[in-house]
C-alpha cells in the first residue's frame, strides 16, 4: 500500500511538472480564488484519488460548502456592530459589505489550508476503525463478495479510509476556525479596541480576525 | 450684622445622555449672621426650554426666608432634548438682607460633561442581554453543526478501532 502511494505521488509530481507554465500559472491563480479544480483530463478512479489526496484544491461541493460557512460566519460580527455598537446600516453598509467579502476570502483560505493538513493525519488514525468496519461488511456481504481479494479488500479500505478523513478535516476545519474567528472578534472588538470609534472598531476587529485566522492555518501546514 | 448666603448646584446623575432624565438639586446655605428674605433660586438661562424639558419641579424656586446659619434645598428633573458638548452655568440666586437691598449671587460651577447622544449611551450603558441571545443563537449552528458531524465521525470509528483491538 505504501509502495503504491509512494508511486502515486511521484506520478502526480510528473504530472504537475509535465504542464505547460502559462496554463500551470492561470489554473493556480482560478483555483486559489475559487478553491476547486478546473476541468481536468479525463482520469480513472484511482488518479482521481491520489490526485485528490495530493492535490491542495477542494472538489466544487466542498468548495461551495467553504464560501457559504465563510460568508455565513464573516457576516456575523455585523449582528454585534449594528445592534450593541449601533452602527447604522445604511451609513455603513458599504462597509460592513466589503470587510464581509475580505473575512469570507481569507476564511474560505483557511478551511482549506487547515482541511488539507488534517486530512492526512485523520487518515493515519482512522486505518484501523475504518478496516475493521470493511471487514465487518465483507464478512455480512453474501458468498459471492466473500470470495473478495485481498488487493480489493485494501483498495476499499483506502477508498473508504480517504472518504472518512475527508469528511472529518472538512467539519473540523469549519468548527476551529469558525470558533477561532468568532472569539478573536469578540476580544478585539470588546476588549482590545473598545475605545476606537465603532467604525475602526468593526474594521479592525473583523480583518484581523480573519488574517490571524489564515495565518494560522498557513502554519498548520 | 451680615447676610451671606452659599449656593451649590449639581447633577445628581453619574451619566448625562439625551432623552434620559437629569436631575439638578440646588442647595441655598445662609453663612450670615441675619435671616435672608425673598430668595430666589432662577436656573432658566442655563436650561433653556428649546434645549431642556422640565419633567418634575421647576428651574426657579422662590423662598421667603432663610433663617441664619439654615439651609434650604430645591430639586427639578429634566430631559435633555439635544446631545454633544453644553455649557452649564451656575444658577443666579437672589435675596434681600434686613435693609430691603437686593444682593445677587451664583450657585457653584458644574463640570461641563457632555450630553452623550441615545446612540452613544446604548452603546456604553445598555445591557443588550436580546442582542447577545440572538448572537448565540446565530452561533450555534456554525459552530454545533460541524463539531457534531465530526464528533460523530470521530467516536463511531474510535469505537470500532478499540473493539478490533481488543479482540
Amino acid at each position: 500500500w505504501y509502495q503504491r502511494r509512494v508511486r502515486g505521488k511521484q506520478w502526480y509530481q510528473r504530472r504537475v511538472r509535465g504542464k505547460q507554465w502559462y496554463q500551470r500559472r492561470v489554473r493556480g491563480v482560478f483555483e486559489s480564488i475559487f478553491l476547486f479544480r478546473m476541468s481536468t483530463p479525463k482520469l480513472t478512479a484511482e488518479e482521481e484519488l491520489l490526485l485528490n489526496d495530493f492535490s491542495k484544491s477542494v472538489p466544487r461541493s466542498t468548495s461551495i460548502l467553504f464560501h457559504l460557512n465563510a460568508l455565513f460566519v464573516s457576516a456575523l460580527p455585523i449582528w454585534l456592530f449594528w445592534r450593541i455598537q449601533q452602527l447604522e446600516l445604511d451609513t455603513y453598509g458599504i462597509m460592513f459589505a466589503i470587510v464581509t467579502l475580505i473575512s469570507t476570502f481569507l476564511m474560505s483560505l483557511a478551511y482549506k489550508n487547515v482541511k488539507y493538513s488534517l486530512k492526512h493525519k485523520i487518515a493515519q488514525k482512522r486505518h484501523a476503525g475504518v478496516t475493521a468496519e470493511v471487514m465487518q461488511q465483507v464478512a455480512d456481504a453474501s458468498n459471492d463478495m466473500k470470495k473478495t481479494v485481498k488487493k480489493e479488500k485494501d483498495d476499499r479500505v483506502l477508498f473508504k479510509k480517504t472518504e472518512v478523513a475527508d469528511l472529518e478535516a472538512t467539519h473540523f476545519s469549519i468548527f476551529y476556525n469558525n470558533a477561532l474567528f468568532l472569539f478573536l472578534t469578540i476580544i478585539l472588538s470588546f476588549y482590545v479596541l473598545k475605545n476606537f470609534s465603532a467604525g475602526a472598531n468593526y474594521l479592525g476587529s473583523s480583518v484581523t480576525s480573519a488574517c490571524i485566522v489564515a495565518f494560522l492555518s498557513t502554519g498548520s501546514n | 450684622a451680615v447676610v451671606s448666603t452659599q449656593s451649590t448646584g449639581d447633577f445628581l446623575n453619574d451619566v448625562i445622555a439625551q432623552d434620559k432624565h437629569l436631575t439638578m438639586h440646588y442647595l441655598v446655605h445662609n453663612i450670615g449672621s441675619e435671616t435672608a428674605t425673598d430668595v430666589k433660586i432662577d436656573d432658566t438661562t442655563g436650561f433653556p426650554a428649546t434645549e431642556f424639558e422640565v419633567i418634575s419641579g421647576s428651574l426657579s424656586a422662590t423662598f421667603d426666608q432663610i433663617p441664619a446659619g439654615t439651609n434650604v434645598s430645591h430639586a427639578v428633573v429634566l430631559r435633555p432634548l439635544i446631545s454633544g458638548a453644553h455649557n452649564f452655568i451656575p444658577a443666579m440666586v437672589t435675596y434681600k438682607n434686613s435693609n430691603g437691598d437686593e444682593l445677587i449671587t451664583f450657585s457653584s460651577f458644574l463640570d461641563n460633561n457632555p450630553i452623550l447622544s441615545i446612540s452613544e449611551y446604548n452603546r456604553k450603558y445598555s445591557p443588550h442581554l436580546v442582542d447577545w441571545l440572538i448572537f448565540v443563537g446565530l452561533c450555534t449552528p456554525v459552530l454545533l453543526i460541524p463539531f457534531l458531524t465530526w464528533h460523530s465521525s470521530h467516536s463511531k470509528y474510535e469505537s470500532l478501532a478499540n473493539k478490533a483491538k481488543k479482540s
